[in-house]
């Protein structure tokens, strides 16, 4: 369901279609770690840029993943309860 | 029901009133029912139904009246997106129907021609404008793109592809695999070491294999979900 949330506010914010395919495979690799985890995602599009939020990520996995998020996405940050990937056109 | 009231009861919805929710499933049960014929005799009606629910649902909640697009319109990529998921569960290998998978190849020779006129990826409104297609039948399209299983590519020489030693490397790093990027065919191995061992995006790992950017996005898909069913639970 995230993929066809990002496809819809990833065109609305102006993104390739290769972006928002990176985005979309970037958060399927967050989601299939721990595929039951109970977990909140929110989206904030705006021109030019896509921010996805991701709760209950554990902090070690996503350490050793980090670099590889990197390369999918423009921005990948840890935050208090997860992980923030951010999408620049 | 005026586009109003169902905007009314999609506010009730993002604000947790669940008898709204069963108003608003009653009334767009039309279009629910409409995109599950299209997947008629693959799928138990009532799965499809059920997933377009939960798509119908999943829009609701995400649904901006201020940017004036009708309800419908926002929802039925979402409810095509949860049906695409049920049929792929269900009935491998999707079969696409024919008016979907025309808009389908038409959003994909965009892609291609756009892709080498400017020189970049193009954007879903830069598609549509090409393709003469509404953005939504653009998402819909780019939506199945993600949900159809990855075809075959020839075996790949990996030395004629001038991959390092270092690229494999980087690569295996990054994805913190170890051996598990071993247990990769070759195809996908190349692929997944072109995007995190060379950083090279989809269009160039597509040009310099001589495959299109979709074929690359399904077998960079496919390897990294193969990957990480190898991961240790918990890991």
């Amino acid at each position: 369901m995230l993929v066809s949330l990002v496809l819809v506010l990833g065109a609305r914010a102006g993104l390739s279609v290769e972006q928002i395919d990176d985005l979309a495979m970037a958060l399927e690799i967050l989601v299939r770690h721990q595929p039951q985890s109970a977990r909140e995602a929110s989206l904030e599009p705006c021109q030019g840029r896509l921010d996805v939020s991701l709760s209950n990520v554990d902090r070690e996995w996503l350490h050793d993943r980090g670099p590889m998020l990197a390369v999918l996405v423009s921005e990948v940050d840890e935050t208090a309860s997860g992980v923030r990937l951010r999408v620049v056109v | 029901m005026s586009s109003e009231n169902v905007e009314r009861l999609v506010a009730g919805v993002r604000d947790g009133d669940a008898a709204a929710g069963e108003q608003l499933v009653t009334a767009m049960r039309p279009l629910v029912m409409g995109m599950a014929r299209r997947f008629e005799g693959r799928v138990p009606r009532s799965d499809l139904e059920q997933a377009g629910v939960v798509g119908l649902l999943w829009a609701a909640r995400s649904f901006d009246p201020t940017l004036g697009t009708p309800f419908g319109g926002y929802a039925a990529p979402f409810v095509m997106g949860e049906m695409l998921g049920c049929v792929r569960q269900l009935a491998l290998p999707v079969r696409v129907p024919r008016s979907m998978a025309d808009d389908q190849r038409r959003t994909t020779a965009a892609i291609e021609q756009l892709t080498a006129s400017l020189e970049r990826s193009p954007t879903v409104v830069e598609i549509g404008r090409h393709a003469s297609l509404d953005e939504d039948a653009v998402l819909e399209s780019l939506r199945l793109r993600m949900a159809v299983t990855p075809v075959a590519l020839d075996e790949l020489d990996e030395a004629q592809l001038g991959m390092s030693d270092d690229a494999i490397r980087r690569a295996e790093q990054r994805l913190d695999l170890g051996a598990r990027l071993g247990r990769l065919d070759v195809r996908s191995r190349t692929v997944v070491m072109l995007r995190f061992g060379l950083e090279l995006s989809q269009s160039e790992i597509a040009s310099r294999l001589g495959i299109s950017q979709m074929h690359v996005s399904r077998l960079l898909r496919a390897a990294l979900a193969t990957l990480s069913a190898d991961e240790p639970a918990g890991d």
